[in-house]
């Protein structure tokens, strides 16, 4: 393998030919996560603008008792929309952006584990929010609420395309979420810097660590729900119809199990940006951090045990108000363990005022305020006399916006001088703050009161004479006052980028990686990467960056025109591997144009060119590993410091087979939605109490050859270990996960009308799932056998081969409680 | 990897899978038509009993830490704290099984 050795210039420049990406329109092909970290914020940046046009239009409205300002169906769409940008297409985005662009800095890696991953998944979300956009435009934006609550949303009480344009809008933007989960998961365990074991990992490393783990739980059963309703409403199966043993609470379930831990998944980066910045201002060590640990990891736990307080209202017995009321209140414990060591951190250093510190004191103020109110909502009586009424209104508002932005704006001022290399015109950051903090408060503060005395969620207009023509017009001056500060914020961002003064690289003295870099950042990151001897939140960064940019570490050179990173162990942060990324291509991009084909196929019921979108993104993904790969094996190589250690290709523990363990947590998660779906249907659902049906044996067939694809699978495996061709037990899997995959779609068809009961319908859903994922298997394993016949597979080089294993298991292992459900649906009646 | 992270997770793993179970055999002792007293027994047995595990794995734990001695790591320590929080919210929110009604 050629290795040049280069001086820090000639190095740079060799390290950029390799990690760079020309301008022009050579940027579509980006894949770098400077470039999509940074694209991410931008465009979330612009929904922002837009969610914030949408509120400020409801305060318009609002303003005055008996307002004509705008009718009731188009303000139905204006507070659905607002709620869905601010949540779907803001703040998750806007923090995977921050983490897309942070992380791998902050960890000592040259990128993400799945760059083009990266960049399909920000495609989807870029066309997933146009989609969305578009329709409000075009007057088709969805009505029925951010929740979307049935059977508002269902075919008959909302008619047309409103509501589609939200399921499918938010699946097709909900892939980067997933996306983003499962590497950020692979970056954290497997590319951290030499020497960087678990415990030496910064804190927010941490806090992004169950983020993602939460991300890749809490996402699959709002995926689930959204393909049942569209379902639903597109080929009438009626999940969610009381009249034909749906229950219209099954998708409160559904969306709550997503929609609860979702404000941890967007406080937990808030916080880790906190944990972060607080000690650089207060220069002394974060304190508490294994009780933070503790906490984060109790609050993932405990955030999906609360969703059914967002249900308090619906009828449900005590016992179960009393679970998740007390769950609900609990959650305030581990988040207060945080405040405190915050609070303790600055006390106890020698903390000095500025502009991100503006920001985190506007943090504890207004997130405090929110947490005490939501301790309040958790309690059953308040909640039954609050709910559905402005407070909860103001409670939300100060728990996002004081959990989220205001850490945001900290970090935006935090590390501004990150991004653009420059150091801060402060003149308007200062008023800014103001204005926002003023105005908030006075927006929603005030939200408590109106809410109190009685006025309801989601009304366009009120009469004069309830006592709430003040509050809301003065709420409706606090929303221009706080949008004024925001107007501001993004003008002093423009002027740091447009007449900052060059500044130093470290302005604030933080100990952590991303500031051991030239500003802005190189596309390679580091010229070498570092070796970590201590917990990397309070290095010597300033000598560190010099040694580095000299080509003094690991992976000091360019090597054969390859994107070249380290992989190290999980626990100890050993190098074990050299990974070796993709270079930018138009793949991602092609990618997700046809996904999107497959979205507004089913948007605009042109159902024909559905399967032509589904086919060509598979074959395009098919197409996504002929650029990676090795014909040979190369053994361990040199990675500098006299050390060696093997290409990713020739180690069984390696990104892809991670990446492809969380995806298939994911994908469980969402089968266990499902699955539950189904169990809560039949035990609480009206309308089971009809015939009973005959069992259906097509899936136990299914399930018998399943169980024999993956005997083959392992013969494959083994015959490959030896040194022999797995080409024939391989292609034997292929044809039993098809024909496992054919007697599922059999199964399907001998149901019957499943229009008729969700009884039915359930079913279908269980065998169409199987189906899928015996196809999936089906095709993985065909694909490893054309690639072992280009001589991608070999003994050492196996992974391809443990996809197939583990994707053929799922898919039989998918089957046994598909199966099993049968026997208990046939016996569960509902069908007469 | 996952075997290194278990003394973090376990405690509130057990929780979880409490909360989760005590949740179902809630649903499931209405639609079956339980008595109400041998629901509730049901109930305040599997709430005890998954206290006397989140219990016992801490005992373990600690063993497991006093065992190692100075070899003892870091997840090791934390996860001790991490059981201890999985135990106060167990008894805190399973609390409401000896009161509260089940099917009303």
């Amino acid at each position: 393998m050629s290795r040049e050795q280069l001086s820090p210039v000639a190095l740079h420049k060799a390290l950029t030919r390799i990690w760079g990406t020309p301008p022009g329109w050579a940027r579509f092909s980006a894949v770098n996560h400077n470039i999509l970290g940074k694209r991410f914020m931008v465009v979330a940046m612009v929904f922002f603008a837009i969610g914030g046009v949408l509120a400020m239009l409801i305060r318009a409205q609002l303003a005055t008792p008996d307002s004509a300002f705008i009718g009731p169906e188009l303000y139905n769409q204006i507070f659905t929309m607002h709620g869905t940008v601010m949540m779907f297409l803001f703040a998750i985005p806007m923090f995977e952006g921050l983490a897309i662009y942070m992380l791998p800095k902050m960890l000592g890696a040259r990128d993400l584990a799945f760059p083009r991953m990266t960049a399909y998944g920000f495609w989807c979300y870029l066309f997933g929010g146009t989609i969305l956009i578009g329709a409000m435009v075009m007057g088709y934006a969805p009505n029925s609420g951010w929740f979307m609550y049935t059977p508002l949303s269902s075919g008959i009480y909302t008619p047309g395309i409103n509501a589609d344009v939200w399921l499918l809008g938010i699946t097709f933007v909900e892939i980067s979420a997933i996306t983003a989960a499962v590497e950020l998961i692979v970056t954290i365990l497997k590319m951290r810097a030499p020497g960087m074991s678990l415990t030496r990992m910064p804190i927010f490393g941490w806090y992004m660590l169950v983020t993602a783990a939460m991300m890749l739980i809490g996402f699959p059963p709002l995926i689930l729900g959204s393909i049942l309703l569209e379902m639903e409403r597109a080929f009438d199966l009626p999940f969610f119809d009381p009249t034909r043993g749906g229950d219209p609470l099954l998708w409160q379930h559904l969306f709550w199990l997503f929609g609860h831990p979702e404000v941890y998944i967007i406080f937990l980066p808030a916080a880790g940006m906190l944990s972060t910045i607080i000690p650089t201002f207060a220069r002394r060590p974060l304190i508490a951090y294994n009780a933070i640990i503790v906490a984060i990891v109790a609050m993932a736990f405990l955030s999906f045990g609360l969703w059914v307080h967002h249900m308090f209202t619906v009828g449900i017995p005590h016992l179960a108000l009393g679970f998740f009321s007390a769950a609900s209140a609990l959650v305030a414990i581990p988040t207060a363990v945080q405040i405190f060591a915050w609070i303790g951190t600055i006390a106890s250093g020698r903390p000095r005022l500025d502009v991100p510190m503006l920001y985190v004191i506007g943090f504890f103020i207004v997130f405090v305020c929110g947490g005490l109110t939501g301790v309040m909502l958790a309690m059953v009586p308040f909640n039954t006399q609050a709910h559905d009424s402005y407070f909860v209104v103001a409670h939300l508002h100060y728990v996002l916006v004081g959990g989220f932005v205001f850490p945001m704006l900290a970090a935006l001022y935090y590390w501004l001088p990150h991004f653009t290399g420059r150091s801060s015109v402060y003149r308007l950051s200062v008023p800014a703050f103001w204005l926002i903090i003023i105005g908030f408060n006075l927006t929603f503060f005030l939200m408590h009161l109106t809410g109190l005395m009685g006025m309801p969620r989601r009304i366009s207009t009120y009469p004069s004479n309830w006592g709430w023509d003040w509050l809301n017009l003065l709420s409706s001056f606090g929303g221009f006052i706080m949008t004024m500060g925001f107007a501001l914020v993004l003008v002093d961002i423009v002027m740091q980028f447009r007449f900052g003064r060059r500044g130093a690289r470290n302005p604030w003295a933080a100990g952590t990686l991303e500031w051991a870099m030239p500003t802005p950042p190189p596309d390679y990151n580091f010229a070498a990467l570092p070796t970590v001897a201590q917990r990397a939140d309070s290095l010597d960064t300033g000598s560190l960056g010099n040694r580095l940019a000299a080509g003094d570490g690991y992976l000091g050179f360019a090597r054969a025109h390859r994107q070249e990173t380290l992989g190290v162990d999980m626990m100890t942060g050993n190098p074990d591997q050299v990974i070796v990324l993709p270079r930018r291509t138009l793949l991602p991009l092609w990618t997700a144009l046809a996904t999107a084909v497959f979205f507004l196929g089913l948007l605009f019921k042109i159902y024909w060119i559905v399967p032509l979108g589904a086919v060509a993104t598979v074959g395009l993904f098919l197409v996504w590993p002929r650029a990676l790969g090795h014909t040979r094996d190369a053994g361990p190589i040199d990675i500098g410091l006299g050390e060696a250690v093997p290409v990713d290709a020739e180690v069984g523990d390696n990104v892809t087979w991670w990446a492809s363990k969380v995806a298939a947590v994911a994908d469980a998660t969402l089968y266990a939605s499902l699955l539950f779906g189904a169990l809560y249907l039949a035990v609480v659902a009206p309308g089971w109490d009809g015939q009973l049906r005959e069992t259906n044996w097509w899936p136990a067939i299914g399930l018998l050859t399943a169980l024999g694809g993956s005997a083959a699978v392992r013969l494959a495996r083994s015959r490959n270990a030896d040194g022999m061709s797995p080409c024939g037990w391989l292609l034997g899997t292929a044809a039993l996960a098809g024909l496992t995959a054919a007697a599922c779609i059999v199964g399907t068809v001998q149901l019957g009308d499943a229009t008729a009961h969700a009884n039915i319908s359930l079913r279908f859903a269980l065998y169409a799932y199987c189906a899928i994922h015996s196809g999936i298997a089906m095709l993985i394993t065909a694909h490893t056998a054309w690639r072992w016949r280009g001589g991608y597979v070999s003994a050492v080089r196996a992974t391809s081969l443990r996809l197939s294993m583990l994707w053929t298991d799922y898919a039989a292992v998918a089957l046994i409680p598909a199966w099993g459900l049968t026997l208990l649906l046939a016996r569960s009646g509902g069908a007469s | 990897m996952i075997r290194h992270l278990w003394p973090l997770l376990i405690g509130f793993s057990v929780w979880a899978l409490a909360f989760t179970a005590l949740y179902a055999v809630q649903y499931l002792g209405c639609y079956l038509g339980w008595a109400p007293q041998a629901h509730r027994v049901t109930l305040v047995a599997g709430a005890a009993i998954a206290i006397a595990v989140s219990v016992g794995v801490l005992v373990l734990q600690i063993a497991h830490v006093r065992r190692l001695g100075p070899a003892s790591t870091f997840m090791h320590r934390v996860g001790i704290g991490a059981t201890v929080a999985a135990i106060a919210a167990a008894i805190i929110t399973f609390a409401p099984v000896l009161l509260a009604s089940a099917c009303t």
